[in-house]
């Protein structure tokens, strides 16, 4: 074996195939079994349909159809007259056609077969030289082999402790404390788990992969909500700092901006909204991620890596393949779901993220300052200090102060100082403020919990890119992202 | 006795006199003088009312007055009255209410005279008091009915995006007309080249109207500006905009597939190294053999094996090359279960076919990715430009009029200054993502196209890796040459695969903007505002509304009041709604920069390991920096 090592130093050296396999078939195994003989079993109620429309509708609550009042960018809209309908989401579409089975089975066979072939003309020929390397080839070929074979028998039970671990994160986030949240859509993981403030949490039907979609979707449909208001809010900002009176006499005159100072809020908004544009954008990411997992994972790139890894050359661009097609399908959505159980387990016991908004339309766009400014009055002729709260040639200090401090002072969705409770002592709530909030949906929960997300993903592409025979730079991807 | 001077008698003339002037003089004649005639202009509305006041200024007066008044319209006179009104309390004014409808206004003239009288004595005509009431502006505009040989399609284009691609030197037939349940009784057109130069001008056009762009290239276009009118009223322009569309600039990339080319360019300096090489062993083996030099027989041996091995690498190079070509997209897609329609994707798709190699079908991906990415650049822009117009505007209501005047100024629109601040970074990044897919682009034309790198690094490689002490640095260079040749194209070949479907159900900027291409969007652009700006009802120019405006927000306190015509500016008070460009920014990081990167990595992997078993490792690692 040294003088074959010698005689061929560019030949890499055996990777250790079959341990690591076979101590991920035994834990897969023995969990299994453990969690059947423990009998643990999931309540589960009949599937909900979530308000598909503007965040009014709770999670489990649906419109009726004479309550839809118009539209709103696009969007039916809910009045307040929701009602609870219990009806049952068609079930999920089967799955991906594993039409990979043959193709890989080919090539398993044709690398048997040269296999073979080498190593009865290493043992007839007595060719010393490539030995080795036949031996090797063999081991890997074993290796494959049971690859294939664990992951057709074991992916099945890897979703199914990925879901009880998801479960698990999820109705232990979503039991922390008393809710006090009003509306479900602002926690998009108890969102999915709950109907109301007042039920219990009921992990929803499905795999972990449907689990992880939904809770994005609630994220994403929840931010898109929160630019909404803030675009609003900077519209009127910008507006009513425009206001400025003229007094002309014949040539002469003075024109007075006396609602300038509203523009210094300009600023502070559009980085609020630059930061929900940006986790919008993560969001997004996020959600293709999953569609590209959930369609091509076990479809394509699972098997184009185990046809990789069949031949010598490309066996490690395989192995990261397996390790990628694996971490996106099984670590991606667990990750997602513990990440945000972790964002709702806080915002539960974090009563001023229901300031967030709730309730009708017009409450949720009260959560910024009320500002007024009534264009359609203004431009049907009504007189401008009706239609806008600020009069230029008498600017109101207070009525600008008021606006600022509905950013940087707790206040309610109705402009009140918040009142702190009993059972709130110790907790961040006398220091909440609007941006604050704002800032924890956009920062804390969608871009520091993404890039946890990510980061979980990344080591375990490197662990199991270790385990199936790749090197792999991962944490390029991890800066890019 | 004084003596009286003559001079006192005159001093008691002098204020008498002054006396005598102080006291009014009596009217010499009790005939009232001839009114003064005034009107309050008629708003440009249906059916409004207007006053004609007669005044008799002081000391003049009168008891009533009577009102003449002749309509001259269509060169036809018609004369009304007397209508006699009562002075008011003072004696001096009296008005007359005069209903102006669409019927009896609209284009007309009308001439007022009134008297005024003292009891039955009348006053001398007053003079005459003309009146031009101004026709009110239509509320509809035309919509285009008919354009062949487009099609639905094409109307539904000019309808919808007043624009629409069209062949040069071929006749369309336009045809214009209301909108369901309105009239018009005339259509005035004017037809513009690029230049904006008229080419026809019609105030009174029938349909169909024949248009054609004669002698027009691509990329050029023409303008059509429509009018309505209905009884003196004009309603807004209608802009039609007629392109033609630019001719594909892409680059054009083709794969390797016929070795037996290569080979001829190749192969005789391959085999001349290989018989130097072999003879140089050979003599060296004789030496070592002759001299009994063991090093020199072992190592002869081994570069004899190593000379073999060259030999057996460029078949399995040939063989790569001829799978390559034979690999075809389709048994990629069997696997993932996509299918593909009579032609290939949809038409926002690749055009992917199953017979594809995997160099076509990275081609049709990455331009397909090109494609959108650009056409959300160019969505972005349109934005952008509307909201920089839209900011500037400034509304100047005077509440006190007179010589100057007092009231207010103020920009419903200035908040976009902060959306088109945040609508930038999203134009910048994008714009990288663009760079990004040509890099990508140039990069597959440079490895691994027909006349790429891989023509020159291989052949060379494997000359370099016979040759002792240079085995490392050929095996490498073959090692990158072959890795991007065969896994650079077949990973933006599957992602090409991969992606469309699951794009297409996602926002797009097609189906955000309802332009489907670059030159449709830019046509859009063109008819952004229908009226001049000196104007009484300007339009401002909008932001893209298709799919139930998902690119506004508005912000008024009820979105039901927004829309439909408003006294004024005719505009609801809105802003850009920035959530689904972030989204589709999204979508292009995707597709431009991190699957492309995940891929890379996968690819270096290769390179490495290869360049391993071919000579030497090489830290192809460091490519990664170049992403």
């Amino acid at each position: 074996m040294e003088k074959t090592k010698q005689a061929h130093p560019n030949w890499p050296r055996p990777a250790v195939p079959l341990a690591p396999a076979l101590l991920v078939l035994i834990i897969l195994f023995s969990v299994s079994f453990a969690e059947q003989v423990r009998g643990v079993c999931m309540i589960e109620e009949p599937p909900l349909y979530s308000c598909d429309l503007s965040s009014v509708c709770t999670s489990g609550y649906t419109c009726k159809p004479d309550s839809i009042g118009g539209t709103f960018n696009g969007l039916a809209r809910c009045q307040a007259a929701c009602v609870t309908e219990r009806t049952p989401i068609p079930p999920p579409p089967p799955g991906p056609a594993f039409a990979w089975q043959p193709a890989v089975g080919a090539a398993l066979a044709i690398n048997i077969l040269v296999i073979g072939l080498l190593l009865m003309a290493v043992l007839v020929l007595h060719l010393e030289q490539i030995k080795g390397m036949a031996y090797d080839e063999a081991g890997q070929l074993l290796v494959t082999i049971v690859l294939v074979a664990l992951l057709i028998a074991g992916l099945p039970e890897a979703e199914s402790i990925s879901r009880a671990i998801a479960c698990a994160g999820g109705n232990y986030a979503c039991t922390l404390g008393p809710a006090p949240v009003r509306d479900m859509s602002l926690l998009p993981l108890c969102g999915s788990m709950m109907s109301s403030p007042s039920s219990s949490p009921a992990c929803p039907s499905g795999t972990t992969m449907d689990w992880a979609n939904k809770v994005t979707q609630n994220h994403i449909k929840l931010l898109e909500a929160q630019i909404l208001y803030a675009t609003e809010f900077n519209a009127k900002v910008g507006a009513v700092s425009s206001v400025s009176a003229f007094c002309n006499l014949m040539g002469t005159g003075l024109t007075v901006a006396g609602c300038s100072a509203y523009g210094v809020l300009r600023g502070p908004v559009g980085q609020l909204l630059n930061a929900q544009g940006l986790g919008l954008l993560e969001l997004k990411a996020q959600q293709l991620l999953l569609s590209i997992a959930s369609n091509y994972a076990l479809s394509l790139i699972l098997p184009l890596g185990l046809l990789l890894r069949c031949l010598h050359f490309t066996r490690k661009a395989g192995g990261t393949l397996i390790a990628l097609a694996l971490s996106i399908y099984i670590v991606l959505p667990i990750s997602i779901v513990l990440a945000q159980s972790l964002a709702d387990g806080f915002a539960f016991t974090y009563p001023s993220i229901a300031n967030l908004g709730s309730g009708t339309y017009q409450a949720n766009r009260g959560i910024y300052p009320s500002l007024r400014f009534d264009y359609a009055l203004l431009s049907a002729g009504g007189s401008l200090a009706y239609a806008i709260e600020c009069d230029p040639t008498e600017p109101d200090e207070q009525k600008f102060i008021g606006k600022v401090q509905g950013l940087m002072v707790p206040l309610d969705a109705n402009n009140r100082p918040v009142q702190p409770s009993p059972y709130l002592a110790g907790t961040l709530e006398a220091g909440s403020t609007l941006s604050e909030r704002v800032l924890f949906l956009a920062i804390v929960r969608t871009l520091l919990m993404a890039a946890l997300a990510l980061t979980m993903v990344i080591t375990s592409v490197r662990v199991l890119g270790r385990i199936f025979g790749a090197e792999i730079e991962v944490w390029s991807i991890a800066r890019l992202s | 006795m004084e003596k009286r001077e003559p001079a006192s008698a005159l001093h008691l003339l002098f204020p008498l006199a002054m006396l005598l002037l102080l006291i009014p003089i009596a009217p010499v004649s009790a005939d009232p003088q001839a009114p003064l005639l005034m009107a309050v202009p008629p708003s440009p509305g249906d059916s409004a009312t207007f006053q004609v006041y007669a005044t008799n200024p002081e000391p003049d007066w009168a008891d009533r007055h009577e009102y003449y008044w002749v309509i001259e319209k269509d060169g036809q006179k018609t004369s009304y009255g007397p209508q006699s009104v009562q002075s008011d309390s003072s004696r001096h004014q009296s008005f007359m209410d005069f209903l102006c409808t669409p019927s009896v206004c609209a284009g007309a003239a009308i001439t007022f005279t009134a008297y005024a009288y003292q009891g039955d004595i009348p006053s001398p005509s007053s003079g005459p008091l003309v009146i031009r009431p101004t026709s009110p502006p239509l509320d509809y505009m035309p919509e285009v009915k008919g354009f062949e040989p487009g099609g639905a399609q094409a109307v539904g284009e000019l309808n919808s995006l007043h624009s629409t691609l069209i062949k040069a030197d071929t006749p369309y037939s336009l045809t214009v007309g209301p909108p369901a349940g309105k009239l018009f009784d005339n259509y005035k057109f004017t037809l513009l080249d690029k230049n904006g130069a008229v080419l026809e001008a019609l105030d009174s056009a029938s349909w169909p109207h024949a248009i054609t762009c004669t002698g027009c290239q691509p990329g050029d276009h023409l303008t059509a500006h429509i009018s309505g009118q209905y009884k003196g009223g004009s309603s807004r322009e209608l802009v039609l905009v007629f392109s033609i569309p630019r001719a594909s600039t892409s680059a054009s990339v083709a794969g390797i597939c016929d070795s037996g080319a290569w080979l001829q360019r190749w192969l005789p300096l391959m085999g001349i190294a290989w018989a130097g090489l072999f003879a140089f062993i050979g003599f060296i083996y004789m030496m070592g053999t002759a001299f009994r030099v063991p090093q020199l027989t072992e190592w002869s041996k081994t570069e004899i094996g190593q000379a073999l091995l060259g030999v057996g690498l460029l078949i399995v190079i040939l063989w790569l090359m001829s799978l390559q070509c034979s690999l075809q997209i389709g048994e990629f897609a069997k696997w993932a279960g996509i299918g593909f329609g009579s032609s290939g994707f949809t038409v926002s798709g690749t055009g992917l076919q199953p017979s594809d190699t995997m160099m076509d079908a990275a081609i049709k991906g990455l331009q397909w990715s090109m494609q959108q990415t650009h056409l959300s650049i160019a969505l972005i822009r349109y934005e952008l430009g509307v909201l920089n117009i839209r900011a500037t505007f400034v509304q100047s209501i005077t509440e006190v009029p007179g010589i100057g005047g007092v009231g207010f100024t103020l920009s419903p629109s200035a908040g976009d200054w902060t959306m088109m601040g945040s609508m930038q970074m999203l134009l910048n990044l994008n714009t990288a993502f663009m760079l990004a897919l040509l890099f990508q682009y140039f990069s597959l034309a440079i490895f691994s196209a027909s006349s790429g790198l891989f023509l020159f690094l291989v052949p060379v490689g494997l000359i370099l890796r016979c040759m002792p002490y240079l085995r490392g640095f050929g095996g490498a260079l073959a090692a990158i040459g072959v890795g991007f040749y065969m896994l650079y194209p077949m990973y933006l070949a599957l992602l090409g695969l991969m992606l469309p479907p699951i794009y297409a159900t996602q926002p797009s900027a097609a189906s955000l903007s309802g332009a489907s291409s670059v030159d449709q969007l830019v046509g859009m652009e063109r008819g952004v505002t229908g009226t001049s700006i000196t104007s009484y009802f300007y339009s401002m120019p909008e932001l893209p509304d298709t799919n139930n405006g998902i690119l506004r927000a508005t912000a008024v306190e009820d979105p039901a009041s927004c829309g439909g015509p408003v006294f004024g500016l005719g505009r609801c008070f809105y802003t850009a709604n920035i959530g689904p460009l972030f989204e589709l920014t999204a979508l292009n990081f995707l597709r431009a920069v991190l699957l492309p990167s995940a891929g890379l990595l996968v690819i270096i992997s290769f390179v490495r390991d290869l360049s391993a078993i071919f000579g030497e490792e090489v830290e192809a690692s460091k490519l990664v920096q170049m992403v």
